[in-house]
């Protein structure tokens, strides 16, 4: 137990974090259970509209703070980063440690705000109504979520030194693996843009605890300011979220096609172009907030520049499994969902970027629905997607396939029966945050929750099969999958340092006709 | 704590050059932690210039020209710290992270002083709920701005002035140590960062109603 609290090394520290992170999920899992199961009757029978505020708002808060923002870079990223660099360790090992405390000290607070009474604001703490009005616990709540930033702030810097400065011999910019380019992109936007919410954060706490006038109107202050501010960190914070998913991705189809990246250089770049534009687009927010048409018009052209290299991204996808041998496994069928998910989620995104739609879909269940299309739809399959490919690295033990494709069919069925009915919600105008809704909702709103039973089987049993494995998993070997990278070159589960070598690079990454024959098959186990 | 090369490096300069640009990256944080500050000033002063020209002239710039000529000073003996840290002079660089240390700690004197000075005179940040004419912007609104552009840098000088005499003392204690690595240079990175800070806060508040 000592041995693990104090531990420097990435892959505990990984370990940490996931467990840390699936205690988080589950929780937030069951307020959304608590919410489906209130929308499912009309009226609002099983909470009070009070309490449903502070079901949203925790849900909300945890989820994005707790679980999608680190679960991916905290997780995936400080296990496979030094590995896939052939590295023995991230660069400041005791900061990625400390890291781990923040960000548990900061769920502390977060849960103790819950306990003591809950929070009502929603997790965008918008003011004034968080600094003034709301009698909930706002102030801890927020420190808790900048805890939860400071320990992002350490887990960014962390990768970009490593990403520099540790990687192995021969291992050049344009070698590195698909999923480094989308870490360091994601590092450079959680070390520039958490700041501005930590800061905002801070102040929201300093004028409801102090009585100071920064956001109230009433003292001369501005609300709008605290929205620009707020989505300054919050929109980039959503490609915090999805692009090391992307990279996750980009690292499955190649392998289960058998095949090389298409436009390998393309889509490295689009990482780091999504990173750069997604500094640009906040204004989207507030189209109807009251900010200037003109700055409206220029955030919503630039929120349509997003989409090239998004597309660039799916159609390197699409071409790599194009003439590539596409070999259907649990990861694959995640990453195959990930594709249709995110096209969807993205497509919805553009409707919401044009200025006359958006009128029309703001704060409606259309909203809801675009932004779960892409965390639920996209960020967690990749999130499973990539558990999945890695986790006989990780355990050393293989899952049962079996079990994993039944799961992966559960959880895409669950999540089109939860969400696809609420964009049609959306669309015929039903507002997002309220307890009751007019009865002829009802229909698609019991849709909805239906889904959403199935969506919780499919979370339920990869955490039994999984850890199922743990005992009865036949050892995976070091390389199941025949893939390339150097993760897969040492032992699984790796010893302390990674490599009982340090590797040296001395060819492109990819490179799939010549990659091992995966052991998975021979053994009969696929 | 010696100078030793630390896991994962494979000797000092690299390790070095790992911790210049983690402090690097660090300071590129707190650029956009201090932006907000900058951006919550600008926002106020085109909205409410007449809250400037009316409180400006209430903050002593002769006092804030002493404390800006205290870190500008003390950025000097931090820089000298730096270059005796690689030299291996060890008692220069005692001296002279003591030097950095009293400056920096002369000017939270000051900045206590006048906080203190602020207070007494009524001068506050705290909205009075009980004015009959109801808040509205006035005195407290620009004080807020001050206290808090003020007070976030303050904190920043103290969690300074703790890593300096971090590294006094170890220096102090440990004549062999190798400081040559990475601790002084990072710290006089974060120190000279801070006093940037200032030297963007001394004309926006302190000389705020001068320059209109």
């Amino acid at each position: 137990m000592k041995s693990w609290l104090t531990t420097t090394d990435h892959k505990r520290i990984a370990l940490l974090y996931l467990g840390t992170m699936t205690l988080f999920f589950t929780l937030g899992g069951l307020l959304a259970t608590v919410i489906r199961v209130e929308l499912a009757t009309a009226a609002s029978d099983l909470v009070t509209a009070e309490t449903y505020n502070r079901l949203f708002t925790l849900h909300g808060v945890i989820m994005v703070f707790f679980f999608l923002i680190p679960s991916i870079p905290t997780f995936l990223g400080n296990y496979l980063l030094p590995l896939m660099l052939g590295a023995p360790d991230l660069a400041f090992p005791r900061l990625n440690l400390a890291s781990w405390y923040v960000f548990v000290a900061g769920g502390l607070l977060t849960l103790t705000a819950m306990i003591a009474g809950g929070l009502d604001t929603g997790w965008t703490f918008y003011t004034p109504y968080s600094t003034t009005f709301s009698d909930s616990h706002v102030v801890l709540a927020v420190l808790g979520v900048f805890l939860a930033g400071l320990s992002s702030v350490f887990t960014g810097i962390n990768f970009i030194v490593t990403t520099h400065r540790l990687r192995a011999p021969g291992l050049t910019w344009m070698r590195l693996p698909l999923f480094v380019w989308s870490l360091y992109a994601t590092s450079l936007i959680l070390v520039l843009a958490t700041p501005v919410l930590a800061m905002t954060l801070l102040l929201v706490a300093i004028e409801r605890g102090l009585q100071i006038g920064i956001f109230d109107p009433e003292v001369g202050g501005s609300p709008l300011l605290f929205q620009h501010f707020f989505w300054f960190y919050s929109h980039p914070a959503v490609y915090i979220m999805i692009l090391p998913g992307m990279g996750v991705i980009s690292e499955l189809i190649p392998c289960f096609s058998r095949n090389r990246p298409f436009g390998y250089e393309f889509v490295a770049a689009s990482s780091l172009a999504i990173a750069v534009f997604g500094f640009l687009v906040w204004g989207h927010h507030m189209f109807v907030a009251g900010q200037s048409y003109f700055a409206s018009v220029v955030f919503s052209f630039l929120s349509f520049a997003v989409a090239v290299p998004s597309g660039v991204k799916v159609f390197s996808w699409l071409g790599t499994m194009h003439r590539g041998s596409v070999w259907l496994t649990t990861p694959m069928i995640y990453a195959l969902g990930f594709v249709a998910l995110f096209t969807i989620g993205g497509g919805t995104g553009l409707a919401l970027a044009m200025l006359a739609v958006d009128v029309h879909l703001h704060d409606t269940y259309f909203v809801v629905a675009h932004f779960h299309t892409i965390m639920v739809g996209g960020m967690l399959m990749a999130y499973l997607g990539g558990l999945h490919f890695w986790w006989p690295k990780i355990s050393g033990r293989l899952y049962s396939e079996r079990w994993g494709r039944i799961a992966a069919y559960i959880l895409l069925i669950g999540f089109l029966l939860t969400f696809l009915p609420q964009f049609l919600l959306g669309t015929q105008g039903l507002p997002r945050r309220t307890a009751s809704y007019p009865p002829e909702y009802q229909f698609l709103q019991g849709l909805s929750s239906a889904g959403a039973t199935i969506l919780a089987v499919g979370y339920v049993l990869p955490g039994i099969y999984l850890l199922a494995s743990l005992v009865r998993g036949r050892p995976a070997g070091d390389n199941p999958w025949g893939a390339t990278g150097l993760e897969w070159q040492t032992t699984s589960p790796p010893p302390p340092h990674n490599f009982a070598a340090p590797p040296v690079v001395t060819d492109d990454p990819y490179d799939y006709p010549r990659a091992p024959q995966p052991t998975a098959i021979g053994a009969g186990h696929v | 704590m010696s100078e030793a090369v630390r896991e994962p490096f494979a000797d000092l300069p690299h390790q070095r050059d790992a911790v210049a640009l983690g402090m690097w990256a660090f300071l590129g944080q707190e650029v956009l932690f201090f932006g907000v500050l900058f951006v919550f000033y600008t926002s106020l002063r085109l909205r409410h210039p007449d809250l400037f020209a009316a409180f400006a002239p209430r903050l002593d710039w002769r006092l804030a020209t002493a404390m800006t000529v205290a870190l500008l000073l003390s950025s000097f003996t931090m820089a000298l710290a730096v270059r005796f840290a690689f030299t291996r002079a060890r008692v220069k660089l005692l001296l002279s992270l003591l030097a950095t240390l009293a400056l920096g700690a002369a000017f939270l004197a000051m900045k206590g002083w006048e906080y203190a000075h602020h207070f007494a005179r009524g001068e506050t940040p705290f909205v009075d709920l009980a004015d009959e004419l109801g808040p509205g912007p006035g005195l407290p609104t620009f004080f807020g701005l001050y206290f808090v552009l003020t007070g976030f840098h303050a904190l920043h000088v103290l969690g300074g002035l703790v890593a300096l005499a971090w590294l006094g003392f170890a220096a102090w204690r440990t004549p062999a140590m190798d400081l040559r690595g990475s601790p002084v240079m990072a710290v006089g990175l974060y120190w000279h960062f801070v006093d940037i800070v200032w030297l963007f806060l001394f004309p926006a508040l302190y000389l705020a109603a001068r320059l209109t």
